[in-house]
Formats: structure tokens, sequence, C-alpha cells
């Protein structure tokens, strides 16, 4: 926070919000008792954006695909084919769709946090990485249930190859990886990245906004010592903001990725 | 512009700490947004997506077959082209063949007809010189029988003596040798 003390003799109104005061946003307005914050509605239009986006591509596809459909099967092929075929083996077809479903609401959610006037990503709501995550364990745990029973549980606990005593430090560390730190570590690597990612950007444009003063549109009597400061945040926006972008779409891959590694786990068992 | 945003978040008293606790309803929410986006991709989106892919994958495996096919075919004409084109070859190569035999034995018909009338013309000249020869000898013998009828009568005539005689005759044996 030395930015902000450094800002200060400099006559400019700039100081760096508490966190939770761009996190927790005020309810909009209220149904059935639930105050709608911008966060339900991000959610919302990100939901309607990919599945009109999905359903127009393969609305009435084509052998030879138009413009849409090109979007949407390249979606397709670089989930279906890049993630799940690639990591899981030939069962990963079965997976496609719910890593597709992954990748693509991690990715709308994200990419809101650089679309102008809304700028706010809600994956940096806890809740929503949170349930993501629980989402994926219970599909993971459920498909090792089904492809190896409840033999499942014992070659997470016990893996094979490894000598009997070992075992009494080796099982809870690895019960507790595979079942506490899994949807934990997915949680938190997608929430502190949009935090970080949203606080960024907050910053900037908070910091062009205090600094960078126009000749003819300077406010009487103000002081022009921050000028460089406010010249170097304008120019850092839009790089900012395209580095977020690489973010978003980074973290949605890395979290398809990882549950298809989960899956495979159970799928298959893990030598 | 952010400032509005948090203007309104300070009126409205929000929680000034970042929360790390999830709202409940968020977590309801989330979920029902998460399956509502789940059952159009597995739902609606899944099927037309494999649909599509097989069909473009047997549209594609159609082509390739076609062209396949009209290559076999291609190379079956161009074989058969080929085949026809050799035995065209053959055929004119066996027409100059025969041409050349024909030649060959005209030849050897006029060679050996030749060396016939050449062997004709020997064998009657020999003929006519064998001919000739005793015609030769024929009339010898004749003029042989008058000249020893004429030596006889010489003979006769002069009464030749004994030695004389006898070298007479003699000389007319060795006269007729070498004649014969």
């Amino acid at each position: 926070m030395n930015l902000v003390l450094a800002a200060e003799p400099y006559g400019a109104d700039f100081k760096v919000p508490p966190a939770g005061e761009i996190f927790n946003l005020p309810p909009l307005f209220e149904i059935a008792g639930v105050g709608v914050t911008r966060v339900y509605l991000i959610i919302f239009f990100s939901v309607l954006f990919a599945s009109i986006l999905m359903l127009l591509a393969f609305n009435n596809p084509k052998v030879i695909p138009g413009k849409l459909q090109s979007i949407g099967e390249s979606i397709v092929e670089f989930v279906r084919d890049g993630i799940a075929v690639d990591i899981i083996g030939p069962e990963g077809k079965k997976f496609a769709p719910f890593l597709t479903t992954i990748f693509l609401f991690v990715l709308f959610n994200n990419m809101f946090k650089i679309i102008p006037f809304v700028n706010f990503p809600s994956t940096s709501r806890i809740a929503i990485p949170l349930i993501l995550a629980l989402i994926t364990l219970v599909v993971f745990v459920g498909t090792g249930i089904k492809y190896q029973g409840l033999s499942y549980f014992k070659e997470v606990a016990f893996p094979p190859g490894v000598p009997k005593p070992v075992y009494i430090l080796l099982t809870p560390i690895e019960l507790v990886s595979t079942f506490i730190l899994r949807p934990l570590t997915l949680t938190v690597r997608l929430f502190a990245n949009m935090v970080a990612g949203h606080i960024l950007l907050t910053i900037v444009f908070l910091a062009t906004h205090a600094f960078f003063r126009l000749p003819g549109i300077i406010p009487e009597g103000s002081n022009l010592a921050g000028l460089p400061v406010g010249i170097l945040t304008l120019a850092l926006g839009p790089i900012t903001v395209a580095f977020e972008g690489f973010v978003s779409f980074l973290q949605a891959y890395i979290f398809a990725i990882l549950a298809a590694v989960y899956l495979a786990g159970a799928v298959e068992p893990e030598h | 512009m952010p400032n509005s945003v948090l203007i309104l978040a300070a009126e409205s008293g929000v929680d000034p700490e970042l929360q790390l606790l999830p709202p409940f309803p968020e977590l309801v929410w989330g979920f029902i947004s998460f399956a509502i986006l789940f059952a159009v991709i597995w739902g609606r989106v899944y099927p037309q997506v494999n649909k599509t892919l097989d069909e473009r994958r047997s549209a594609i495996h159609g082509r390739i077959e076609e062209a396949e096919t009209q290559l076999a075919e291609a190379e079956k004409s161009r074989r058969d082209y080929e085949a026809s084109l050799q035995e065209s070859r053959n055929e004119a190569n066996q027409i100059v063949e025969d041409a050349k035999a024909d030649a060959e034995r005209l030849k050897a018909d006029i060679v050996a007809k030749a060396e016939e009338e050449a062997d004709a013309i020997r064998a009657r000249a020999a003929a006519e010189a064998e001919a000739e020869r005793s015609r030769a000898l024929q009339e010898l013998r004749g003029q042989v029988a008058t000249l020893s009828t004429d030596i006889a009568s010489k003979i006769v005539a002069k009464e030749v003596d004994q030695s004389q005689h006898d070298q007479l005759v003699d000389q007319f044996i060795s006269q007729l040798s070498t004649n014969n």
C-alpha cells in the first residue's frame, strides 16, 4: 500500500478500496427473499451466452461447417480431443459433455472481468469455484465407484507397490489429498486468480482515473505531479486487460484439465 | 465505472472484508446454472456434434472411396491402353518379321531356282559334250574300220614281208589302243 501513501501528497484522490468493497456487491433487487446481486446476473448471462453459442453453432449442423459451426466445433474438439480423450483415453468421450460444460462455464464467468461495464468475474466469489469443485469431486468419485466399484477407495487409500509399514503414513495423506485437497485446490486456484486479476484491473483503472489529467479537463488547483503515473497506468490498461483475458482462458483450461486428470484416475487405477 | 460501484457498496453497508465463506444462495444458484448449461450441452449439443462428425467422417470416407475407385479405374484403363499399344507394337513387329521372312524365302527360292537352272545348264552342256564325244568316237570307229580295210588292202597289195607285216599290225594295234 506504499502506492497509496505516495499518491496522496500529489493531490490525487486515489485510494485502493478494501477488498470487501470490490467483491461484496449490494443486492440489486430481491426475488423470493434472495437479494439478487450482479453475481447472479453474470452467472445467468454466462450460461445464457454459452448455451446460445453452442445451440446456434450446432443448430442444423452441416457436413461442411459455416463460421459459427466452426467455432462451436473447434471448442468441442479442443475439449473432447485435446483434453478428454487425450488424458482419459477412449473412455474420455463419455466425459466430454461434462468437461465442455466446466470449460465453458468457467471461461464465460471469467471473461466477464474484462467485459466493459461489467468488469466483474463471478468466479471471484468463492461460492462459484467451490460449487464447481464440489461437482467435480462428486463426479470423479461417482465415476470411480462406477468403474472400479468399492475397490476404488482401496486403490486410493492403499496404492499398490508400497511396503506395508509405509501405509501408516501414506494412507491418510492419500485420502486427504484425494477427497479434500483436490476440491480445495481447484477452488482456491480459480478463486485466487480471479480475485488477484480483478484487484489488478481495479487498481489500474482507478489509478488512471485519479492521475491522468488531460489539459483542458484539469480541475482548478489540481497537482500535475502524478501525471506520469497516470500515463503509465493508461498504457498498462489494455495490456492488463489482454493479460487477464489470457488468464481467464488459462484458468478455465486448467480446471477442465485437472477434472480430466481426476476422472482418468477414477476410470483406471493410477499406478 | 468502479467508483460508482464503490459508492453503492459503501452505502449499502457491505462487509469491507474479503469473504471466504460462500453464501448459501450463491452455491445453490451456481449449481443450478451449471446444471442448466450441462443439460444444454449434454442433451442438445453433443448428440448434434456426434451426428455431424459421424456424417462428416462418412462423407469423407465416401469421397476417399470414390477417389480410390476412380484411381483404380484410371489405372486399369491405362494398363488396358498400354496393353493394346504393346499389342499393336507386337503386331507391327510381326508384320515386319513376316515380310522379312517372306523376302528371305523369296530370295532363297530365287537363288535355288538359279542354282537349279545353272545345274541344268551345266548338265545339258555335259550331256552335249558327251554326245559329241560319242559321236566322234562313232565316227572314229567307222574311220578305223575303213582305215583297217584300207590298211589291209594296202598290205595285201604290197605283200609285205613278215617283219613288215608284224610291224604294221603292232602299229595298228597301238594306234587303236591310243584311239580307244
